[in-house]
Parts: structure tokens; C-alpha cells; sequence
């Protein structure tokens, strides 16, 4: 999974039990942490940063042990590149700059007519 | 990073905007009601 | 989920036929101000700077801005919220609009007179399809918004409180008019930025300030990121999507024409910086939902799941399902009420007036204003049954809208355009903007419509222009 803003929401079919969500910034989940612990059928995880970043899921039966981890679904986060960036900006301020100026050019300069 | 300090100004700032923003309303409904200037 | 602070459907029910008799009932009551079909649909042409600045601020606050603002502030963080905020700037420079638009038509009804005095029969068809598009597609997700939020928080089944909502507003719009919409307005604003602000208050009080940033910047860096792409881009996208939609649209210069020549650009000035906050007051406890483990199942739902979750941690659950269902109601109405009003009059006036040029009799005018009305409220409810995205197409009428923002500009303080070109620009803005939405991305969907048609209407003022005739006579 792609993701350009840092957001991805995750979902899964509704479980009978709780579910435990686990993150980590590596496949083998080294240094794991549970994102969430519980009946819900989903989760919206946001404010990633840049990289990759794995997750998986598993039942939590009590008192029975807890089911096994799902295959880690990873999600690569990739913001757009500072070139394309500060050219959208730009012409954002542009057209942003020039409509409130043509606005308030217009204004003064018809103010006093008729 | 936006600082912890921004983000608690910000939000406070916001909230107590928005409180004045419903005083100054009754404010001028109440002016305008005594002017005759409601509607 | 919402669980812990649903409210029963009869308490639900409760309210909203409580709000909803007393909305139907102050219509009824302020419709009999009305002496004519211009006090009817412009309140007497006299409404004063509360009642004005109330109606504007109120009308811009819909269910989107107090349920998207939160998404907002989940997925863009601090910028997010910024972002959203920028839409207050449509109202601030309506502003000196509304004393152009008092100039140059100060017995004008529509934005479609604007449209079609200036613009010809093409541009007011061209002007007509955008606005019925945008105008619609609102109407329906605030309608589609409301039926969605009374079933999550009081369980009440989607068919019924969608029609509820629905009927109510088209009632007391049908009996009272504008007056009855403006007044209504005042009422719902004052609820709206109390509620907002009780709101906020209580999750401040939830929350560890301390612990809450050090959960963001450790878990969800990205949304306290100064240098954050899409948050970044959303700025100005948001600001010329809420340019384009306010200056174009009749419920904006409906609002111009009802009230004071001299209380006008106040108003909507004084609108905008009361708009200003709430995105980020109504948005901020979206980023209170990692910090207090509340989980986000739905992004649609952030506001008034993370809304309940915390005022019900504070011991006031089924207070905060009445609050947030209120507040919503509220927001909902105001923008719904003031839709049925100006996009019914722009048809009354304009295709029953202009296209076909039928005259409104003074005797029995209600019946046929209501008429519309009802069309208008039945159209909605038959394209809010299904429960569609549509809220996907208001966003897609971003660079619809978009693109009309320059001819708006050059049909007020111009003197001379090449009418052709502009009309050229506001069609290739509209194209290349719907397709930037789904090439590009959303984020530049209104900048490339608004663009586009800024350069065709530049280019307008210096190829061969034609001057616009001196005086606009409706």
C-alpha cells in the first residue's frame, strides 16, 4: 500500500473477539507497537512519516493463548518530491495573490463611481 | 515542528474566538433590536 | 464507536421535533412579515448587521465544516485545520463585492441577473449548470450527512431522519421565506459556536497537553510537520474552493440583496472573521484521538466519535450525544434552509422568470415560490435515498466553481471583456480541473480550475473586448 499524506486506513472483517493492530518500522517487528486493542472492524492510522512501516493483526482469545500474527501488510509512505512541491505552491500563491489583488484594485478604483 | 506552546495557543486562541464570536453577535442583536435596525 | 454516548431513538426524536416545531413555528410567525414576493424572498431589503453577519457566518457553517474540519485535523494535522480556516476568506472579500454588487444592481434578485446581464444567455446557461451541480450536490450531503449522523448517535433508521431533517427545513422555509430563514439563522449560529465551544472546552480539560504533543511527534510526526505536501497544498486549493463557491453562488448574493446597502460589506466582513476559528476549534480533538487511545474506525465519523468518546470518559455521556446532535441539527439547517431559498429563487426568477418569462403575480406568489421549494426539497430527497458518495461530487465541483471566480470579478469591475474567451476559460477551467482532481490529485483540482480561467479572462480584457453596456437594468 501507497500512501502520499501519511494516512491509510486499515480495515478488516469484524471480529468475534478483540483484535490487536501492531506497527513497526520493520518486517521481522522487532520493536512492535500495538496501534489498537479491540472490536473494532478497522482503523484510520494517520501522520506517518516517510518510510515504511509494516503492520498485522491478530485475535485475542482470553484466556486461550491469541491467535497467530496475519501476514505484515506494509505501506510505504512517500511524500511528493520538494521540486513539484514549491512549483504548486507558487502557483498557488500566484492565482491566490493576483485574484485578492485584482479584488482589491477594483475595489478602490470603482468606489467612487456612480 | 509546530511547537507544543504554538499548538496550545492556537487552540485556546480558536476557542475563545469563537465564544466572542457569539457574544459580539448578541451584542448587535441587541443593539439592532433597540434601533429599530433588525430587519 | 459511539456506543458509550448513544442516545436513545426517542430522545433523538425528542429533539429533533422539538427544534423542529419551534423552527416550523418561528417561520410561520416571521413569514407573515412578508407583504410582497420581494419581502418574501429578501426579507424587505433592509436586514440589519446581526441578523446579517449571523445569517452569512451560519449559512458557511454546514455539517462539512463541523465534520470535515476534524477529518481535516486527523489527516493534515495543525496545517490541516489552517487550511480549512482559509475558506473564511470567500466571506471577508465578498465584502467589497456586496458594495459593487448594491452599485451596479440595486434592484437585483439573483446571481443569475448578474449572470445573464453580463454575461448573455451562454454564460448564464453555462453560470446555471455549475451552480445547480455545486448547489445540489451540497444539499444532498448535508442531507445524506444528517440521516448518516442521527442513525450512528440515536439509532433512528436513515430513511426517516434524512426526511425529517428535509421536511422541517423545507417547511419553515416554505412559510416564512428569507425572514424566516435569516431569523432561524441567528438562533442556530448562536447554538453552533456555543456547543462548539463547550465542546472544545471539555476536551481540553481531557487532555495532557505535554503528553498529547509528545504522542503526536513520536507516533504521528506528520501532522505537526511545518513542511507537510499535502497539508501544504490543501491551503490554497481550500482558499480558491471557498472563493469560487461563495462569490458565485445566490445564497451569498441573495444574502447581498437583503440586506442594507450600507450594512452589506459589514456584514460579510464581520462573517468571515466570526467563521474564522471554528475549523480549528471544531477540528483540534481529532488530534486528541491518538493521545487518548480513542480509535478512528471511520474517517467520516472522527468529530463526533472522538466528541463522545471524551465528554463520555468525563462522566457526561448522554449529555454529549444531545450536544453534538444539536449542534449538528443546527449546522445542518442553517445551510440547508438558506439552499432551498436562494436555489429555488434562482429558478423562480431565472428559468420562470428569465428562460420563460412568466411574471410573479402578487397575488399568489406563495404558492408558486413554495412550489419551488418543495421541487427543490424533493429533488434532494430522492438523490439523498440511495446514500451515494456524493459528497464526492461537491468536491469535484471545486474547479467548476473555481473557474467562475475571475468572470466574476472581471463582470463587476471591468468595463470591457471579450465575453467568448472568458466563457472559453470557465468550460477548460471546469475540464482540466475535474481532471487534475482525479490526475493530479484533489489538492489541485480548484487551483488548476481557478487558473486556467484566470488566464482566458486576462486574456479576455485585451483581446478584442466589447465594453459591457453602461447600466445594468434588471
Amino acid at each position: 500500500m501507497d500512501s502520499s499524506d501519511g494516512a491509510v486506513t486499515l480495515q478488516w472483517p469484524t471480529p468475534d473477539t478483540n483484535i490487536e493492530l501492531q506497527q513497526a518500522s520493520d518486517p521481522a517487528f522487532q520493536h512492535p507497537l500495538t496501534r489498537y486493542t479491540g472490536p473494532d472492524p478497522g482503523s484510520v492510522i494517520t501522520g506517518l512519516p516517510e518510510g515504511q512501516h509494516y503492520f498485522r493483526l491478530r485475535q485475542v482469545n482470553t484466556p486461550a493463548p491469541s491467535g497467530p500474527w496475519s501476514a505484515p501488510l506494509e505501506v510505504r509512505v512517500e511524500f511528493m518530491n520538494r521540486g513539484r512541491l514549491i512549483l504548486l505552491l507558487s502557483l498557488g500563491a500566484i492565482v491566490v495573490l493576483l485574484t485578492v489583488g485584482t479584488i482589491v484594485t477594483g475595489h478602490y478604483r470603482t468606489r467612487r463611481e456612480p | 515542528m509546530f511547537s507544543e506552546s504554538f499548538l496550545k495557543v492556537l487552540i485556546v486562541l480558536a476557542l475563545v474566538w469563537t465564544a466572542l464570536g457569539a457574544i459580539t453577535l448578541l451584542t448587535l442583536l441587541f443593539r439592532d433590536f433597540r434601533n429599530r435596525n433588525l430587519w | 464507536m459511539i456506543a458509550a454516548t448513544q442516545i436513545s431513538p426517542a430522545t433523538g426524536w425528542a429533539i429533533l421535533l422539538t427544534l423542529g416545531v419551534l423552527w416550523v413555528g418561528l417561520g410561520f410567525l416571521w413569514g407573515r412579515k412578508a407583504k410582497n414576493s420581494e419581502g418574501f424572498v429578501l426579507a424587505g431589503r433592509k436586514v440589519g448587521l446581526a441578523l446579517g453577519s449571523a445569517t452569512a457566518m451560519a449559512t458557511w457553517v454546514t455539517s462539512n465544516t463541523t465534520m470535515l474540519a476534524p477529518l481535516f485535523a486527523l489527516t493534515l494535522g495543525v496545517w490541516g485545520m489552517l487550511a480549512y480556516s482559509t475558506a473564511a476568506f470567500g466571506l471577508l472579500l465578498f465584502a467589497p463585492f456586496a458594495v459593487r454588487i448594491h452599485r451596479l444592481l440595486p434592484k437585483g434578485y439573483t446571481a443569475g441577473d448578474f449572470f445573464r446581464l453580463r454575461y448573455g444567455r451562454s454564460g448564464w446557461s453555462i453560470f446555471l449548470i455549475i451552480t445547480m451541480i455545486y448547489s445540489l450536490s451540497w444539499l444532498v450531503s448535508m442531507a445524506i450527512a444528517g440521516g448518516a449522523l442521527l442513525q450512528s448517535l440515536a439509532g433512528i433508521p436513515y430513511l426517516q431522519g434524512m426526511s425529517l431533517i428535509l421536511a422541517v427545513c423545507v417547511l419553515y422555509t416554505l412559510f416564512g421565506g428569507l425572514y424566516a430563514v435569516i431569523g432561524t439563522d441567528f438562533i442556530q449560529s448562536i447554538i453552533i459556536l456555543v456547543g462548539i465551544v463547550i465542546i472544545g472546552a471539555i476536551v481540553c480539560t481531557q487532555l495532557d497537553f505535554g503528553e498529547a504533543y509528545q504522542h503526536l511527534s513520536l507516533h504521528q510526526p506528520s501532522l505537526l510537520q511545518i513542511a507537510f505536501p499535502a497539508a501544504l497544498l490543501a491551503i490554497f486549493n481550500n482558499m480558491l474552493f471557498g472563493f469560487g463557491e461563495v462569490f458565485h453562488n445566490n445564497v451569498w448574493w441573495s444574502r447581498a440583496f437583503a440586506m442594507r446597502p450600507d450594512v452589506a460589506p459589514k456584514a460579510f466582513f464581520l462573517s468571515g472573521l466570526l467563521w474564522f476559528p471554528i475549523p480549528i476549534s471544531a477540528g483540534f480533538i481529532a488530534l486528541a484521538a491518538g493521545p487518548l487511545g480513542i480509535n478512528i474506525a471511520d474517517a467520516n465519523q472522527t468529530g463526533p466519535v472522538v466528541a463522545s468518546s471524551v465528554m463520555a470518559n468525563a462522566g457526561l455521556g448522554a449529555f454529549a450525544g444531545i450536544l453534538i446532535l444539536v449542534v449538528l441539527f443546527c449546522s445542518m439547517a442553517s445551510s440547508i434552509d438558506s439552499l432551498l431559498a436562494a436555489t429555488s429563487d434562482l429558478l423562480l426568477k431565472d428559468v420562470h422568470g428569465g428562460l420563460l418569462g412568466r411574471t410573479l403575480p402578487e397575488h399568489g406568489y406563495r404558492r408558486i415560490t413554495g412550489a419551488f421549494i418543495v421541487l427543490v426539497g424533493t429533488v434532494t430527497w430522492l438523490l439523498a435515498l440511495p446514500q451515494w458518495p456524493i459528497i464526492e461530487v461537491l468536491f469535484i465541483s471545486g474547479p467548476l466553481v473555481g473557474s467562475l471566480i475571475w468572470p466574476v470579478i472581471a463582470g463587476l469591475y471591468w468595463k470591457s471583456l471579450n465575453r467568448p474567451l472568458a466563457l472559453l476559460g470557465i468550460i477548460l477551467g471546469s475540464a482540466l480541473g475535474i481532471t487534475a482532481y482525479f490526475t493530479l490529485g484533489w489538492y489541485t483540482a480548484s487551483l488548476v480550475g481557478a487558473g486556467v480561467s484566470m488566464i482566458f479572462t486576462i486574456l479576455a480584457r485585451f483581446a478584442s473586448p466589447r465594453p459591457f453596456p453602461a447600466q445594468l437594468n434588471t
